[in-house]
């Protein structure tokens, strides 16, 4: 979406830099406590599709409302407070509809003009008591305007919805299903009861064990519009998404990172530490390269897209495919670095790549968004 | 002291010296003759960073940043010499008697320096100089053969790595000079580089004098020293200066280029149109947080990764635009300008990738010193240099 000149794009964060680290240590820490790789195996397993203790738990903390708006019953934190959870939550694997919750579905939400839905909806989801979530794209998944498979109509007062959207996340785990569909030409956004009729959630067989998601069909689905939550609320909310997928990216990126250099640190071979190796030697220093760039591009996204800085265009699609890409090579090269441990389904690296390579697509693919860097570019440089 | 008295110290004083219409210093007649530089030294603004008994204002770097933001509101320049390696490496390891000495002279004047380091036979392992300094009446006598110098016959004062004693091992028996250079003994031969340019040269040292007084630091730890001016010629390279053209001020701008010759409507050349300028823009905003962090007291890992970044962000912007230019690319000269520029730096970007450190050493020390994976095996290590292959051979 076009910036318009002269309005504040900035989103003010309630929190000071002390509270958002305070707020980020103290996930960490309980992520440390109850979301570990055992915690990540065990929901891995389950039907669920998340830790439903541990979102509670976040609920409890206040975190599933971490950038809703005070008034509604959250922490009114902005970009860079997502931010930094999300480096942690990455770290973590975490198994949680953090994303899709708390940052997605509040964030269309609060950026709506819908005082009713808001007032409704948003305390709830804040408080982690009923999860949320956005159906952004069709089948394609290519999560561009032209690929939303889903149009509404309308009979009478009422409105329906008819088509599919896939890859929702947490789809099948959501109580609330905001649909984005095409009503007059226009994108939309609606308030759907995934258990109402007319509508199918089908839960897809994924890659990534960690994140699930589901296909949704609709077929003449009652449904409420959401006022004021068409493509301009919709590319905002998308902006908050990109910066916190980012953040995911970078921290999930450095932790992978980390175990791999502490393994060739104690893995012997030829009577020595493989990590004395050249060849491992010089792939670390490279995959340190791509850390800390990822880690520079998400925060500095998160800290332009706060202040509404006119560079904020090019910093958030910069972060979206770097971020992605960095996630991605770290993760594949840590396989390959760690060897034949790493080749077990016992042993983490897997599920970091997996991870990785959902996260690549999500919301857009790096081609998508190294195009949509370069138009952001040639329009700062017009 | 805030920011704001410090803004107001420095407009008092370009006040009474920088003429603001003509935007350059008032003349040099009104103060009796004495240049800019001068009035910069006398004034103390030619280094605020530095300490007060050296000639500075003990500033931060945030600091700093303020006094250079009213020079430059003016159009004038300040803080000139903060990442300059000769200054940098003498203010660190120099004698008090030499930095009064040579400090002053060299903030009022900013003579040229040089670095007279890597050898025919020390490029990679620059421990393995063969270069000899030997004890005479108050000072050393110098003899041996230097490589990749710039600046050497502009240079009144050379860096210089040399060998004290050959019986102690490679890095133990090193020790670091400031040598001048316009004496008899030292012949500067320009070297006929790939890009056609003669930007750097041989230096042949026979039998130079440097004076006692010109030591860096205690005999025989010489490479210590060179590691402080090592830092700072990486943090310069790892800022971009390696892909400027002489004579030219700005790096080839992909983007504008790409704008030029059309490609920016060609999707498969976006794709490394974009790749290209983010890996450059990365590099700036890891930058910009290693300075932010390091302002706040955290050391930052970052800076070491500058140059190897760098290195990428120039044999990548080579590879984009010699894509873009096509066939076109197969020219040079005066009448295909922009091939040749682009050419020339496909050519050039192999001076950062080699010089000041290859990337393959760059690699090795990140991950040594970084990361902290154990060091390359140096069979001569522990040798007397004396009996190590680069001296038998």
């Amino acid at each position: 979406m076009p910036r318009q000149s002269g309005v504040d794009e900035s989103i003010r964060s309630n929190l000071s830099p002390e509270e958002r680290s305070a707020i980020r240590d103290s996930f960490a820490r309980l992520l440390a406590e109850r979301g570990t790789e055992a915690d990540v195996r065990r929901v891995m397993d389950s039907e669920q599709g998340y830790d439903a203790e541990l979102w509670s738990a976040i609920g409890e903390l206040g975190l599933a409302g971490l950038v809703t708006p005070v008034e509604y019953g959250g922490a009114g934190g902005g970009p860079e407070d997502i931010e930094a959870l999300m480096e942690e939550a990455g770290a973590a694997l975490l198994c949680a509809p953090l994303l899709s919750s708390a940052v997605l579905a509040a964030g269309i939400l609060a950026n709506s003009t819908d005082q009713a839905a808001k007032a409704r909806l948003l305390p709830q989801i804040a408080a982690g008591e009923r999860i949320a979530t956005v159906a952004l794209t069709g089948e394609k998944g290519l999560w561009t305007a032209d690929d939303v498979g889903v149009s509404a109509g309308r009979a009478g007062e009422a409105w329906r919805l008819d088509g599919v959207a896939s890859y929702v996340t947490h789809g099948a785990q959501a109580d609330i299903l905001l649909v984005v569909a095409r009503a007059d030409g226009q994108l939309a956004t609606f308030e759907v009861d995934p258990r109402g009729s007319g509508v199918t959630v089908t839960p897809l067989v994924t890659l990534d064990w960690t994140q699930p998601m589901a296909k949704i069909a609709f077929a003449g689905a009652a449904a409420k519009p959401i006022q004021g939550a068409g493509a301009e609320a919709l590319e905002k909310t998308l902006d908050l998404a990109r910066v916190a997928l980012a953040g995911e990216q970078a921290g999930a990126a450095r932790r992978v990172f980390d175990y791999t250099i502490d393994y060739l640190k104690t893995r012997v071979q030829f009577g020595r530490p493989i990590g004395g190796f050249q060849a491992l030697k010089h792939m670390a220093a490279d995959l340190l390269i791509e850390v800390e760039s990822a880690t520079s591009a998400a925060r500095q996204a998160a800290a332009a897209l706060a202040r509404g800085s006119a560079n904020a265009p090019v910093l958030v699609n910069l972060a979206a495919f770097a971020c992605a890409d960095a996630y991605s090579e770290v993760a594949a090269t840590s396989v390959q670095m760690h060897g034949g441990i790493a080749f077990t389904w016992a042993h983490p690296a897997h599920l970091y790549l997996r991870r990785a390579r959902a996260d690549a697509r999500l919301l857009g693919a790096s081609d998508l968004y190294r195009d949509r860097y370069l138009s952001a570019l040639e329009m700062a440089n017009d | 002291m805030t920011d704001q008295e410090i803004r107001d110290e420095v407009r008092a004083w370009l006040d009474a010296n920088w003429d603001r219409e003509k935007q350059q210093p008032k003349d040099a007649a009104m103060f009796g003759g004495k240049g800019w530089r001068e009035r910069m030294f006398d004034g103390g603004w030619a280094e605020v960073t530095w300490p007060v008994e050296w000639y500075g204002r003990g500033y931060t770097n945030a600091q700093a940043k303020v006094v250079d933001k009213v020079f430059a509101e003016v159009g004038a320049r300040s803080g000139e010499f903060r990442t300059n390696i000769f200054a940098n490496t003498l203010l660190t390891a120099g004698t008090d008697e030499l930095k009064r000495t040579l400090l002053p002279e060299f903030l009022k004047t900013g003579f040229f320096s040089c670095l007279l380091y890597s050898e025919p036979g020390a490029g990679s392992d620059l421990a393995a100089v063969r270069t000899r300094a030997d004890r005479v009446e108050g000072g050393w006598r110098v003899t041996g053969q230097k490589v990749w110098t710039s600046g050497a016959a502009q240079a009144d004062y050379g860096l210089l790595l040399a060998r004290t004693d050959w019986d102690k091992p490679k890095h133990k028996g090193l020790s670091f000079f400031l040598m001048p250079m316009k004496q008899d003994g030292v012949d500067v031969r320009p070297l006929h580089q790939i890009t056609d340019e003669r930007h750097f040269n041989e230096v042949f040292i026979d039998g130079a004098f440097v004076p006692e007084a010109n030591l860096l630091g205690p005999e025989n730890e010489g490479w210590k020293i060179l590691q402080t001016a090592l830092a700072y010629e990486r943090l310069i390279m790892g800022e971009g200066v390696g892909g400027r053209r002489e004579g030219t001020t700005k790096a080839l701008d992909v983007l504008a280029v790409a704008r030029e010759r059309g490609a920016l409507s060609d999707p498969a050349l976006r794709q490394k149109i974009a790749q290209a300028l983010a890996y450059r823009q990365l590099n700036d905003l890891n930058l910009a947080r290693a300075k932010a962090e390091m302002s706040q007291g955290t050391s930052s890992p970052i800076m070491s990764l500058g140059k190897l970044a760098m290195s990428r962000i120039l044999h990548g912007d080579a590879a984009v635009m010699t894509a873009i230019l096509g066939a076109e690319s197969l020219l040079n000269g005066p009448d295909n300008k922009l091939a040749d520029d682009v050419n020339h730096l496909a050519f050039k970007a192999y001076m950062t990738s080699i010089g000041g450190g290859s990337d393959q050493i760059q690699r090795n020390i990140i991950s040594e010193r970084v990361l902290g994976l154990p060091r390359e095996m140096e069979v001569d290590r522990d040798l007397p240099f004396r009996e190590s292959r680069a001296v038998r051979g």
